[in-house]
């Protein structure tokens, strides 16, 4: 018995030492440690390639960390303070709240798309509009919603999938969107109307388009380019976003480089790369329409339709406001 | 003597400084933060927690949603703890290994499984649909409360069925025998008699699936259907990971976590009084079949409910995954290997699903090594246990299982950051272990306090150190123990997600973190195929522990 208890513990000690390290954080200066949020580095993401080619035009390595969701990236910037090994943030949503003085002013110049600007030394990089999404296969288009209010109609009960505010960066880009639209004062009537037609509130994007595609309801909260994707990749057009007569809420994606880096001429070099010759990756492989607004987009954007008007909140009203509509969000929506 | 206690005294010595290193240190680091107002201590922010009206209404709904699915599972796995215990039938084995697998499933498998199964669009609704040819799907069990209760009580069930049946195996039928003899009638002698007998391994196994279900998080979430169905756990995760407020988190945390404490200690009490009951050594009450042809039909029956009832999502996940969405025409479906072949073949595929061999592989040594590490550290805690009898030390042990994943999360954010980054395995071996240690000690410390005091006793007597005593006399008698809590222990950290999305960067991919991005990226079938596989090899292990389990047995 105390021979194959030795014998055991010796094993597991090897197998420690068998399992290599896939990271190896080396400290030379021609490596930068970018934040990103998981998608950007996930199956579709535009974060392989971008590293890939920018290493390869530069000689500068790039380790894209990805941190979790949007949000979770700043938390963990904001606990790791003065510590932190990252140089550069890809992927802070214009809704999140941070202290802008963490980063240090970015050179580039470009044409800007029209509707963006700097924020605070934060760069845009990618931008786009929530919509409601219809499978057309399951919804014919005479029946399609036009507006907001025209979704609370009877004809959609349990048709749609919202997405949780709380829980996700999306669903509080429908929050803001319904408080644009309808003001402070009604916004919760229409979530309360809508509590027949949402067949679920889903707790992030991800769950919610995963039902959609399955086929469990024919209308998601997403993207108005989320059909590029499956018309790019899956050539299939079923999958329709509609421009509501109302409008729809804007949503853009920024990045930034942090003051503590110690290596801001290659962080400059690499957000020029991002914000030029990686604006087609991103765009594709984010939806999301690019922010330098002389990008040449593929054939498949044709599908996205615009918007015909744009929604968005001032961020420092979002920022005082944000909590108390949570919670009274949360109290409506559980009575 | 003084040798003695030193032996016993350092036994559980290492997994306590793990256990305080790995999880208190973090555990108190972050729930300190709700005594802290703007850098004063301060009871304000839990008392204004814990009087906010939304917030009782919430912690009233985990209680109720928890009490209601414990119910339901106590209803549906009662019957087949009874089988087990009381009846030899063929497939006993692969039935027993088949109740396990739910327990094990990562939650966002379950969920993928029940929808897959039981959604609109899902093989039954489909079933239905064209049978009666239906232009809407006529079942509406997903995204309501039913569906909660039903994920819930398909997760737990099993843990009903294992410890249930565990006791009722041991348990002497002599006094129904003699009930029986003295004109008793059998319904009669089962509520007077047999199930008072068996109330500790009820109230124990029954206090654990209501914490289980207390912290549930992705099932209320996506089958619930809304925020009306709003758990303590889904408002830590709002409080700390939407709007970062940690010190709210941290104040709702320590209502759950008291709450999770009570029922740790109803838990470890009635489990003890379970084991300090007569029990037989050898289990002889075992009956070959049944006489009565009523009851046979019953069984049948009911294994045949609850085999659709566990099978039913599982096989779905086995059928999703040959199941391609061809690209043109979107309603059109074929089968395909597709999925299979970007597993085994990784070269021809550039998706996510390419590492899965990777994933595989390292999921394996991550689940093999952290496995052993926890049942031995679990050995050292039990004899620690056993001859100092520390109830603290027993209830820390258990601790991990009853905090909320977001805290013990943020926890070990916090660890991470001290961590060069080239121990990052080593630090997922020792959360895996601090998670898996709980249900390693569930498996060992009942059998090793049954051991008969005599025995150890005896053996000292004739000068055996207590650490001989322990390797030569107790080891021996544990060997079913351990073999239990290795396969246990293993299938556990084959299936952790949370704690392994943490600590590890995108780099490091297990079985269940692949899964989790493939369900992300809504590569649904990929994500499947992948659980299929994770199925089947904790089917093979549960099957084959328990084949060795057996034999030792009759032995």
């Amino acid at each position: 018995m105390k021979k194959s208890l030795l014998f055991v513990i010796l094993t597991v000690f090897l197998l420690f030492n068998l399992v290599g390290n896939p990271v190896s954080e080396t400290e030379d200066s021609n490596n930068l440690t970018v934040y990103v949020y998981d998608s950007f580095v996930g199956e579709w993401g535009p974060g392989n390639k971008i590293s890939k080619d920018f290493t390869s035009k530069t000689g500068i390595s790039v380790d894209m960390i990805s941190c979790g969701t949007a949000i979770q990236l700043l938390q963990r910037i904001e606990s790791e303070g003065d510590k932190t090994p990252c140089d550069v943030v890809i992927g802070i949503e214009d809704s999140s709240i941070l202290d802008s003085s963490l980063f240090s002013k970015v050179n580039s110049s470009i044409n800007l798309a029209p509707t963006l600007k700097m924020d605070n030394n934060l760069v845009p990089f990618d931008y786009g509009a929530y919509s409601f999404n219809v499978n057309s296969n399951i919804l014919e288009k005479k029946d399609w919603p036009k507006s907001l209010e025209d979704l609370t109609d009877s004809r959609f009960e349990n048709k749609v999938i919202l997405i949780d505010p709380r829980t996700s960066s999306t669903g509080q880009g429908l929050l803001l969107w319904t408080i644009s639209a309808f003001g402070e004062e009604h916004y919760l009537d229409w979530w309360k109307m809508m509590k027949d037609n949402a067949l679920t509130i889903a707790d992030g994007w991800s769950s919610a388009y995963g039902l959609y595609t399955e086929g469990e309801a024919p209308i998601v909260l997403s993207f108005t380019t989320s059909p590029v994707y499956h018309a790019m990749y899956e050539d299939s057009t079923s999958y329709c976003s509609i421009p509501f007569t109302d409008g729809n809420y804007k949503l853009t994606e920024y990045g930034g480089i942090l003051k503590t880096s110690k290596k801001q001429d290659q962080a400059q070099q690499f957000m020029s790369f991002i914000l030029n010759e990686a604006q087609v990756d991103i765009a594709t492989a984010n939806s999301m329409l690019p922010a330098n607004a002389d990008t040449i987009l593929p054939e498949a954007f044709n599908y996205a339709d615009r918007p015909v008007k744009l929604f968005q909140l001032d961020k420092k009203y979002i920022e005082e406001n944000l909590d108390k509509w949570l919670k009274d969000w949360a109290l409506a929506m559980t009575e | 003597m003084k040798k003695k206690d030193l032996f016993y005294k350092i036994s559980s010595l290492p997994a306590m400084v793990i256990l305080i290193l790995l999880f208190l240190i973090p555990l108190t680091g972050t729930l300190s933060k709700a005594f802290i107002v703007e850098g004063h201590f301060s009871f304000q922010q839990i008392i204004a927690c814990l009087l906010d009206s939304y917030n009782l209404r919430v912690m009233a709904f985990t209680v109720k949603q928890a009490f209601l699915s414990t119910l339901l599972s106590l209803i549906i796995g009662f019957p087949g703890a009874y089988l087990l215990a009381k009846f030899n039938f063929r497939g006993k084995k692969a039935f027993r290994s088949l109740c396990t697998i739910p327990f094990i499933l990562p939650s966002i498998l379950v969920v993928l499984g029940f929808v897959i199964f039981y959604g609109n669009n899902g093989f039954l609704n489909n079933l239905l649909m064209s049978i009666f040819h239906l232009s809407n799907p006529p079942l509406k069990i997903l995204y309501s409360f039913t569906a909660v209760l039903l994920a819930h009580s398909f997760y737990n069930f099993p843990i009903i069925i294992n410890f249930v049946s565990n006791q009722w195996e041991l348990l002497s039928d002599h006094p129904e025998k003699a009930a029986a003899t003295l004109g008793s009638k059998p319904i009669k002698t089962f509520f007077k008699i047999t199930l008072p007998r068996l109330m500790p391994s009820i109230i124990s196994s029954c206090s654990l699936i209501f914490l289980y279900c207390f912290t549930s998080f992705a099932i209320i979430l996506v089958l619930g259907g809304g925020p009306k169905f709003t758990t303590i756990e889904v408002e830590i995760y709002n409080l700390a990971k939407r709007r970062m407020d940690i010190g709210g988190a941290a104040s709702l945390s320590i209502f759950s976590l008291i709450v999770s404490m009570l029922l740790l200690i109803i838990y470890l009490h009635f489990q003890k009084k379970a084991t300090n009951q007569e029990v037989l050594l050898r289990p002889s009450n075992i009956k070959k079949t049944t006489s009565s042809k009523l009851k046979k039909i019953l069984i049948i029956f009911y294994i045949v409910l609850l085999l659709f009832f566990i099978l039913a999502p599982i096989i779905s996940i086995f059928a999703r995954s040959f199941i391609t969405a061809s690209s043109r025409a979107d309603q059109i479906k074929s089968f395909t290997f597709n999925s299979y072949k970007e597993i085994f073949l990784p070269n021809q595929s550039v998706r996510i699903i390419s590492s899965s061999t990777q994933a595989i592989i390292n999921s394996l040594i991550l689940a093999f090594v952290s496995s052993i590490t926890s049942t031995i550290l679990a050995l050292g805690l039990c004899i620690g246990i056993k001859h100092k009898s520390s109830f603290f030390t027993e209830l820390l042990v258990m601790l991990p299982m009853a905090v909320s994943s977001v805290i013990i999360g943020l926890g070990y954010l916090i660890i991470g950051r001290y961590f060069n980054s080239n121990f990052f395995f080593f630090l997922i071996v020792l959360a895996h272990t601090v998670i898996i240690l709980p249900f390693a000690i569930k498996s060992l410390l009942p059998i090793y306090r049954s051991i008969p005091s005599s025995l150890t006793n005896a053996s000292q007597l004739f000068g055996y150190s207590p650490f001989r005593t322990f390797f030569n006399v107790e080891l021996p008698l544990l060997k079913n123990a351990i073999i239990t809590s290795l396969s246990f222990s293993f299938s556990l950290s084959l299936g952790e997600m949370n704690a392994t999305l943490i600590l590890s960067n995108s780099k490091f991919v297990t079985i269940p973190t692949l899964i989790y991005r493939m369900i992300n990226s809504y590569y649904f079938q990929g994500a499947c195929a992948l659980g299929s596989l994770l199925i089947i090899i904790c089917f093979i292990l549960f099957y084959f522990s328990q084949a060795i389990g057996r034999t030792n047995l009759a032995k």
